[in-house]
């Protein structure tokens, strides 16, 4: 059935396209769900079968850094992590102003240097403006 | 209908996969276990150790799991167990829509401009790719922060920082793919196939659709056409003629090699046991040892290394593509004979058993890459991607763009230079 049905829906389709088919996405979705909760489920499944004393959950207490007060309060590892994260903050949006950049300039060629210019200088004015009044206050 | 069968035939080849991930994954447990230093941790903590050798059967090892999950479960005390399973369900989600855009089974009757076979085919699918990978950095923090313990959110601060340095450095490099993608058809030696994708491609340009990666890689090219005139002779003209497939990985080595790094940042977990190196990490989740929580995290972990291993396949290798054979003319003189349809089949099988080969081989690479990569700090892994990777990315991203300008120019000067003057 599906072998002689597949070919005609498949001619139907342009390739030049993009065609999006959410019913193809949410079956994908459902199924690896699915699969990915069978094993859980199962075992909630068997788990409830034992007796109440041997399915008690066992409270831990969190992990610290460890007794003492310097290991407490050394900040030299939250310090260091945090400035990377800030670095690669920064770093990203860096590169993220580079594909609307490329595209831009595949779009419109040399004269988007001239539109991104007047899009530019306008705003660096009125923020040089405004830190210049914030500062003389 | 054609999404919803493409989704089940994929999910089955998903399956495969992480299974091959499993397997993977002991035969290099097994193969490192008696190597580990006397500062490894015990296996009374976390589960390995040189004198009590892990479980060799898979699944003897797959239902002692089981067993454990089925045993009573952890409870931190001060853990949100709500944000954490969110946490969850948005990865797997991230990842099943991430799998969902790969091209995985070529086209029908397996031409280069053929019909694609996705389960969902996007005009954008690079950027949404994009988009989705922050999307599981952003669960994989959350599920960090859902844990108060300081190591945790360490291990949480820490993927943070490597999915924005991935993310960043996956987004220069992606940009050459996508302005090659359409770009470089002039450049194909084959000219039957580039007219082909170039009247498929040239009512609609998404340089960022999936399916036109892979189509552009369904060629051969010269990588050696440049050798001057004077040089000579057969030997020369050989070596001039030389074909080799237009695999990005051939036709952009510099991409393929950043690219597989940004994935690496990408889909790296940081976990307190570490199943690749052995090692208990300096921070990360997975502190209370839950087993349920630990399940989860070893498909998520699998998962995004598929998810990873695949979209190489798709974006570098060719998908589906068999090297010097092209299964559109395969498919072409059996139609007479049988019909179209029954070859068409064969071939999508066919493609789909190549792409899982090539699958199964990337993962087996990507697992001797990770057991031979250090565990760098989060601090010197951020100034590794910053001050070595960026830069070298921006080169290639000049030079490709400016290799592309070139093409762009002249394409027939190019065109002739290609195919020798004809």
């Amino acid at each position: 059935m599906l072998a002689e049905s597949f070919p005609s829906m498949i001619e139907n389709v342009d390739p030049a396209t993009a065609s999006f088919a959410p019913l193809g996405w949410l079956t994908l979705l459902v199924l690896i769900l699915v699969c990915a909760m069978t094993t859980p489920a199962l075992v909630w499944v068997i788990r409830r079968q034992l007796p109440a004393s041997a399915r008690h959950p066992i409270d831990l207490e969190p992990v610290a850094f460890g007794s003492s007060l310097k290991s407490l309060r050394s900040p030299r590892q939250a310090v260091l992590q945090h400035r990377t994260l800030i670095t690669t903050a920064l770093v990203c949006v860096l590169a993220i102003l580079v594909l609307p950049g490329v595209s831009a300039i595949r779009m419109l060629g040399l004269s988007a240097l001239q539109v991104s210019i007047g899009l530019v200088l306008p705003t660096f004015v009125v923020a040089l403006h405004a830190r210049q009044r914030e500062s003389s206050r | 209908m054609i999404g919803v069968g493409m989704a089940i035939l994929w999910v089955g080849i998903v399956l495969l996969a992480l299974v091959a991930c499993a397997v993977l994954e002991r035969r290099g447990r097994l193969a490192h276990s008696t190597r580990r230093g006397r500062w490894s941790a015990p296996r009374a903590a976390w589960g390995f150790d040189a004198d009590r050798p892990p479980v060799v059967s898979l699944v003897a090892r797959g239902l002692a799991g089981v067993a454990r999950m089925v045993r009573s479960r952890t409870r931190v005390l001060d853990q949100s167990a709500w944000l954490r399973r969110i946490g969850r369900l948005i990865s797997c989600v991230a990842f099943a829509s991430g799998l969902a855009l790969i091209p995985f089974a070529g086209t029908w009757g397996g031409r280069a401009a053929g019909r694609p076979l996705i389960v969902a085919d996007l005009d954008h699918g690079l950027i949404a790719i994009v988009f989705l990978l922050l999307l599981m950095g952003f669960a994989q923090v959350g599920i960090g922060l859902a844990d108060r313990s300081p190591w945790s959110r360490l291990g949480s601060v820490g993927i943070a920082s490597q999915t924005l340095a991935g993310l960043g450095l996956l987004i220069l490099v992606t940009a050459p793919l996508a302005v090659t993608s359409i770009s470089d058809m002039s450049g194909l030696t084959d000219r039957a196939i580039a007219s082909e994708i170039v009247a498929m491609t040239a009512s609609s340009q998404p340089e960022a659709r999936l399916q036109n990666i892979v189509a552009a890689q369904n060629s051969t090219f010269s990588p050696l056409f440049w050798l001057p005139k004077v040089l000579s002779g057969q030997v020369f003209d050989w070596i001039r003629d030389l074909r080799w497939p237009r695999w990005n990985i051939f036709v952009q080595p510099l991409t393929a090699l950043l690219f597989w790094l940004a994935l690496y940042g990408l889909t790296r977990r940081s976990w307190v046991a570490n199943p690749e190196t052995g090692s208990v990490c300096l921070a990360g989740f997975g502190l209370d040892h839950d087993p349920v929580d630990l399940y989860w995290g070893r498909l998520e972990a699998r998962l995004a290394r598929v998810f990873a291993a695949a979209l190489f396949v798709s974006l570098f290798l060719g998908a589906g593509a068999i090297p010097f054979l092209r299964i559109g003319d395969v498919v072409d003189r059996l139609a007479p004979h049988v019909g179209f349809a029954l070859p068409a089949f064969l071939a999508v099988g066919i493609g789909i058993g190549v792409f899982f080969g090539k699958l199964v081989f990337v993962l087996i690479a990507d697992g001797m890459f990770r057991r031979s990569m250090a565990n760098l700090r989060d601090d010197q892994r951020t100034r590794l991607v910053a001050f070595r990777l960026l830069p070298l990315a921006w080169a290639n991203l000049l030079l490709v763009s400016a290799t592309s300008l070139f093409v762009q120019g002249s394409p027939n000067q190019l065109s002739q230079m290609l195919l020798g003057g004809g």
